[in-house]
Order: structure tokens, then sequence, then C-alpha cells
């Protein structure tokens, strides 16, 4: 046995003579003296050191065997995911005019008509669902709440189908936040409404300077007065998206959450994320602030600063693990309002980028996206693969106008990682 | 020979994994959840 192509070893500032080896394909870690990572070369551990590194990922009997196991790792996930995903963009206009948007000038006064959810709800009956037990759906616009009655009248009709199939069904929300109201809250929720993703960028000043109202007036004491009501009725989601100038005053927004009763046991997750530079294609023309890579240092600076932000007030944020992109989920799909098929909402209006429509089904994508340009040999030898898997598709289109090839992430994961693993260790995520 | 290995994070099942998928870049955190 040997050593785990796919673990990192990172050293220990207060035990010089210990390290932490973990295993990017299981999440897992462990804490060893140094000398045993000769004594697993040399085959001197004991029986017991190496059925518990063998079972936590960190030993592995050759590079064949674990790239054979990486190579069907998403086919693995595929197999083992009980739930049928969609996401459904019910229109592209927004009562807010956020300067960084990035479906920019694609947004207008496009809604999805009634033919075209009659058509989605077909599509929803006649998938596969062997081996399923869950149908999800995130409603996403635009504002999809600003579709409140079409999302009531898919969902009736869809959680009939599923429960008719001795499946569940049920809907999350990503929305700016303003026309979340316990009188929307509780209407959707007995049609399967059960999490809703809120937007906040920071404190009061910086959100309202970048998410103000289409009449220029300031949208955060709204928002958040709705968080407030609807927080003891639904998981809460709070997001939020950072430039290189505006990242550290994101702090004061967890402190503010808290000074407002929204701790940890209202709010179910934070995470924030920088703002998307989009292609010019569709960008708003008077943004120019984000980023369109990770690399950037700025990037992996926020990342790490604003995580233990998030973690040591005790807030929940997804832990380090494999995530693979949703494109390469089989039955996932993004419905666009005008019954167009994607793989991911970055991709919507994007006619290059189409997987399909719902009159005619699913389309081949697997090499316009570029989804198996990971299997080579470099990314094969790369211990952040099972992080990776070719990286953002959606991010490397922005950048190169292409989703060919892959988004290498070792820059960013070599600047990153070690101190997030160290983040999920200190907080027991 | 004494066990050397102290247990930091345990892992993640594969089956918890394939509810973790990724969304522009991660920047869509739980979206079914």
């Amino acid at each position: 046995m040997k050593l785990a192509r796919y673990s990192k070893i990172y050293p220990l500032p207060e035990d010089p003579e210990s390290v932490i080896l973990f295993s990017t394909k299981r999440a897992s870690a462990v804490l060893v003296p140094k000398g045993l990572l000769a004594d697993i070369e040399a085959g001197r551990l004991s029986g017991e050191e190496q059925a518990e590194l063998a079972e936590l990922g960190l030993l592995a009997r050759s590079d064949e065997e674990e790239w054979q196991e990486l190579l069907s790792f998403i086919q693995d996930l595929n197999a083992l995911d009980r739930s049928m995903k969609f996401i459904v963009v019910l229109n592209l206009d927004c009562n807010l005019a956020c300067h960084y948007c990035f479906e920019g000038v694609r947004k207008g006064k496009h809604y999805l008509s009634d033919e075209v959810a009659g058509r989605f709800i077909d599509f929803v009956k006649t998938r596969d669902y062997a081996g399923k037990d869950e149908i999800r759906i995130a409603f996403y616009g635009g504002e999809p709440l600003l579709s409140l009655d079409r999302i009531a009248g898919i969902s009736e009709q869809i959680k009939t189908f599923a429960e008719g199939r001795g499946m569940r069904y049920g809907f999350s929300l990503v929305t700016n936040g303003v026309l979340l109201t316990p009188r929307a809250v509780k209407r959707l929720q007995p049609v399967g409404l059960r999490s809703a993703k809120v937007t906040l960028d920071g404190p009061k000043e910086v959100h309202d300077a970048f998410r103000p109202f289409r009449n220029g007036s300031g949208s955060f004491d709204a928002i958040l007065r709705n968080v407030e009501e609807v927080s003891g009725l639904i998981r809460i989601q709070i997001g939020g998206n950072f430039t290189q100038d505006n990242y550290r005053q994101f702090p004061r927004l967890l402190d503010l959450l808290a000074e407002r009763g929204l701790g940890p046991e209202r709010i179910a997750a934070v995470k924030f994320d920088p703002v998307v530079h989009e292609s010019s294609e569709f960008a708003l023309p008077d943004f120019r602030d984000g980023c369109d890579s990770l690399d950037e240092p700025w990037v992996a600076e926020a990342a790490v600063l604003l995580r233990e932000e998030v973690l040591k007030r005790g807030y929940q944020t997804p832990k380090i693990m494999p995530s693979p992109c949703m494109m390469e989920y089989d039955g996932s799909f993004v419905v666009n309002y005008d019954s167009v098929l994607y793989k991911c909402p970055g991709l919507i209006g994007r006619q290059d980028c189409r997987a399909g429509d719902l009159l005619n089904g699913p389309g081949e994508c697997r090499l316009t996206h570029g989804l198996d340009d990971w299997k080579n040999d470099e990314c094969l030898a790369c211990a952040y693969l099972p992080l990776c898997f070719g990286g953002c598709k959606y991010l490397k289109l922005v950048r190169e106008g292409t989703m060919r090839g892959v988004n290498c992430q070792k820059t960013y994961l070599d600047r990153v990682l070690a101190e997030l693993v160290a983040q999920d260790i200190r907080y027991g995520l | 020979m004494k066990n050397r290995i102290v247990v930091l994070k345990k892992g993640v099942e594969k089956k918890q994994m394939a509810k973790n998928l990724c969304c522009i870049g991660a920047f869509i955190p739980y979206l079914w959840m």
C-alpha cells in the first residue's frame, strides 16, 4: 500500500513532528507523526493503522486503481443520487437593478408562459425515475417571486405526480428576498417550499449601493425584515457577492444578523462568493468590477477570511468535499422560460450552450461542454482532481469563450485548501 | 504497536457527496436543500 495520490500533506506549525493528511476524494483528515509517512512507503504500518488509513481513503494499492476509481467517481455519484433535480428560470425580470447582475442584458420582461409550463410538467413526468425517490426544483429568475402564481401552479401538479408515484417533492427559491414575505411563504409551503437562498451583499450601505431597487432606493431593510419574519418558517440560506474593494466589510453584516436575532439557529447556512464579471456579450455596460478567475490572489484571501468569519460565529457553510458540477448529473437540467434546456444557469441565452429543449428532449452536450476533458494524464496525476473535476465550466466560458479544456484550480487550491481544511477541523464540519 | 493515527475528520460518504452539487463555481450554496 502507498499514500493515496488524491491526498495532501500539511504541516502543523504548533507541532513540527506531526503532519495532517487530508484525502481530497473522501474529505477525511488525520493527524500522524511524520515518521509514519516513511513507514507507509516501507510497509511498516501496523494492521490497525493500515486498515484505518485505507478506510479513510488515505492509502491505495496503486495509481492505476485510484485512476479507475476517479474515472468512475461521477458515475458512482449519479447512481447514488436519489433525487431528480431541475432549475426552472421562471422569468428574466427583476424588481431590483443590481449593478453586477450576471444575467446582464439578457434581462427583460420575459416570463415562462402557460404553454411552456405545461411542457415542463410533461417533461418532468416523462423522465426515468428508476432509483429516484424525490423530485427537487430550484425556482430561479430573474426574480422567481415575481412569478409566485406560476410556482404554485407548477408545484401543485408536480407534487401530485411525485406523491402518486411514492416520491417526495420539494422546492427552493433563489430570490433577492424582497417579496419573500410571510404571506408568500405560507402560500407556497403547502405545495413544497422548503428553503430560500437570499442575497445580502454586506452591511446596509454596501448592499444598497450594489443591489438597489429599480428606482435607486436601497433594498436592504425590506429584505432583512422579510428574513426576520420568515426564518422561523423555512430554511434560509444567506449568500452574498463581494468585490475586491468591499469584502472586508462583510463581517459587519454577520454582526448585524446576530444583533437582529438571526444567529445560526435561524439561518441554515451562509456563504459569500466573488462577483463574477460576465463576458462583454452579456455584462451590464457600466460594471467593470468582479472576477472571472479564482486565480486572482485577493479571491483566495477573501474566501479564507470570510469563511472564518462565518464559521467563528457558528453559522454553517459548505464543508470541503468533492462537489461535482451540476452539468455532470444525468437528469439535471436548467429549464429556461423559453423552453430551452441548459446544464448550468450561467449558460442561459447562449445559443451554443443549449442542451436540448422541452419539446424535443435533452440533447448530447458532453463534448461541447468539455465534460470529459479532465480525463487526461495531468489531471489524473493531480491530488486536487476530486475537488475539481475540470473546474467551473461557466467561469471558463466567461473568460475564454469556450467550455472545452479544463479550468484548472491548482493555483487557487494551493493558496487556500490547507486553511480551509484547518477550518473544517477547527469547527467540526 | 500503538496506533499513531488521530482521526480529525471521518470523511464524507459518496451518498452525501451526491447531494452536494456545485453550481456556478459553488457560488450558489445548497441549491436543492
